[in-house]
């Protein structure tokens, strides 16, 4: 299951970050354009709203899979294996419950916001798009923290949380 | 129940959350939740959470966190640390304690491509602590400068908490990198002083290695020049005018990726990490965004910000004082909580109060800049203070061993120096203000 989980989040991650480089890129031609010719890509700005929506949403369950959802180990640092993981499961399946909310809603707002046929200013983009983009990264974070937290309180999952290596700022 | 009781109960239930372990966001999250429909029923807690994520994830000038992470990551990947230490290494390493000064200069220049401080001190810990340990080098001072090193990650622009605090309170990005310049210059000469001091009080912490000839430091140097074409380009673009936060942190993702790529050391492995790399701290900043804003609408509900700013306002205590005590505060939060969801928290709250006191009669936007800057200091601190530290963490997870308690023990010099650099920056507004001042008019 974990392979599984694993190398869908890791499409997803990677996907995610080959659209920060087309964002990037975007920016960057946009940029010279301007410079060079003073016109820049129409609608620059509304693409990267759109492209970090995407861009997020597809890092969400890699996250959660590294267990990079930072957590304070401070005042539980003494517990036993045991209490630690039920606790951690806790934490999984209430990450879980905020991801679901999230994304039942934004399927929500997506739906709205379709019927109202809202696009954007400059060059008219749908603005479900927006929305629809962010509900498949808080699904598959939700099913992957259902699945960690069942195994943490089942304590099967002895793993470090909040690995801190590479998160963080 | 009254909504000041609320307020309290709310965040109340956010700290138990957190002491028991659940992921911070959460933690922010559903107490959030819970309060908003307490105080105004399901329906408008439900229309609410049709768009707030949405509204959070499109915020164009958000796009600046995984654009800079990225170009943090290529340089990691690509290799740039090592170049940048051995360039410092030759200038300075054979004066005693040279190398840990070259770490600190290392540390300081893939902080001006780097917007995270964790990912210097591991990117720095991997390319010096090999050739310190080499050089007899204490284990303590070796560690403790790497660790405190690392925090010129985010105090030398680009930020990722600088960028957190500019959305929160809706502060220029690019006013905010200019101030932190003159403070980031401070703190990598504190950090340099305090280990001149320690070697020349202990001279067996470090060896001092054979001199580099001149020709072969020109060479180093010449390696590194790429960084800094960068850092001009981004930089300068940015506090020039010519290009906004977001377009100035896509020159540099790309300009760094061809750095990376024309040494040769950037692969398709090394562009995955760094995919995954930017992929879990941009999805974990984000995460945290999203708990802090159902938190911070439902705190908004409570009148809690307003409450706080008003009894700060009527407190008969010099202005001055009452920066000190946040500053102390957050020093001390610090202690327990991660640095960003501290900010998260705490600033909705407390900025409109600080705001509203009279500070040397700054305007309101140098106030802000300046508390701005405070704020990032403490973050700093609280990265490599005793008793978590992520930074030494971090260090010593590469450097194995090296005992913690042992980097924690050496830090105290170098904290030193932060609380000292702190005060001057609290007394002296014109510090952090002048080189603003200079390329914003």
């Amino acid at each position: 299951m974990h392979a599984v989980f694993r190398r869908i989040a890791l499409w997803f991650a990677l996907a995610g970050g080959a659209a920060a480089c087309a964002m990037a890129v975007l920016t960057v031609v946009s940029v010279v354009m301007r410079a060079a010719v003073s016109k820049p890509i129409q609608g620059d700005v509304e693409l990267v709203q759109m492209g970090i929506a995407l861009c997020i949403s597809l890092y969400l369950p890699w996250c959660q899979l590294t267990r990079a959802n930072i957590i304070v180990d401070f005042f539980t640092d003494k517990l036993a294996p045991r209490p630690k993981g039920a606790l951690d499961g806790i934490g999984s399946l209430l990450l879980a419950v905020m991801c679901l909310v999230l994304a039942a809603r934004t399927a929500a707002g997506a739906q709205a916001v379709l019927e109202a046929g809202e696009t954007t200013m400059i060059i008219g983009l749908p603005m479900w798009w927006a929305y629809a983009m962010l509900a498949p990264g808080l699904a598959l974070t939700a099913l992957i923290a259902i699945w960690q937290g069942l195994r943490q309180l089942r304590g099967l999952d002895d793993g470090t949380p909040a690995a801190a290596g590479g998160a963080a700022p | 129940m009254s909504p000041g009781m609320l307020g309290i109960l709310i965040f109340a239930g956010m700290l138990a959350l957190m002491a028991l372990r659940t992921p911070i966001a959460v933690a922010m999250f559903i107490p959030g939740a819970i309060g908003y429909w307490a105080m105004s029923g399901d329906l408008a807690l439900l229309n609410l959470l049709k768009g707030s994520a949405v509204a959070r994830l499109t915020v164009y000038d958000l796009s600046v966190i995984p654009l800079f992470l990225l170009m943090g990551q290529f340089a990691t990947q690509g290799g740039l640390s090592r170049s940048l230490f051995q360039a410092g290494a030759a200038f300075v390493g054979h004066i005693r304690g040279g190398l840990a000064m070259a770490a600190i200069l290392s540390a300081a220049a893939f902080g001006a491509v780097c917007g995270s401080s964790v990912a210097t001190s591991a990117t720095i810990t991997q390319v010096a602590y090999p050739e310190m340990k080499a050089h007899g080098y204490h284990g303590r001072l070796t560690t403790a400068a790497l660790a405190c090193g690392g925090t010129l990650g985010i105090l030398i622009p680009p930020s990722v908490p600088l960028v957190v605090y500019a959305i929160l309170t809706e502060q220029n990005i690019g006013k905010l990198f200019a101030a932190a310049m003159v403070p980031g210059i401070f703190a990598t000469i504190g950090y340099i002083v305090v280990i001149s001091i320690l070697c020349r009080l202990k001279p067996e912490l470090a060896q001092p290695s054979a001199a580099v000839p001149w020709p072969q430091r020109w060479q180093a140097l010449a390696a590194v020049w790429p960084i800094a074409v960068i850092f001009v380009v981004v930089f300068g673009g940015i506090y020039g005018g010519i290009f906004s936060p977001t377009e100035g942190a896509a020159v540099g993702a790309v300009g760094t990726f061809v750095a990376a790529l024309a040494r040769r050391e950037l692969g398709w492995a090394g562009i995955q990490r760094s995919f995954i790399g930017t992929a879990e701290t941009s999805a974990m900043v984000f995460m945290i965004f999203l708990g802090a804003d159902m938190m911070n609408s439902a705190l908004a509900l409570t009148q809690m910000p307003t409450r706080v700013a008003d009894w700060v306002g009527h407190l008969q205590v010099a202005p001055l004082w009452i920066i000190a005590a946040i500053m102390a505060v957050y020093i001390l939060l610090g202690c327990v909580m991660d640095e960003l969801s501290m900010m998260l928290l705490t600033i909705p709250v407390i900025f409109p109060a600080v705001m509203s006191l009279d500070l040397f009669g700054l305007q309101p936007e140098g106030k802000a800049i300046w508390f701005g800057i405070l704020v990032l200091m403490t973050v700093g601190i609280g990265m490599t203070m005793p008793p978590v530290g992520l930074n030494v963490y971090v260090v010593n997870s590469i450097a194995r061993d090296v005992p913690m308690n042992e980097t924690y023990k050496g830090v105290w010099p170098f904290l030193a120096s932060d609380l000292l650099r702190m005060l001057l920056l609290l007394f002296f507004p014109s510090l952090t203000l002048g080189f603003v001042a200079l390329f914003f008019k």
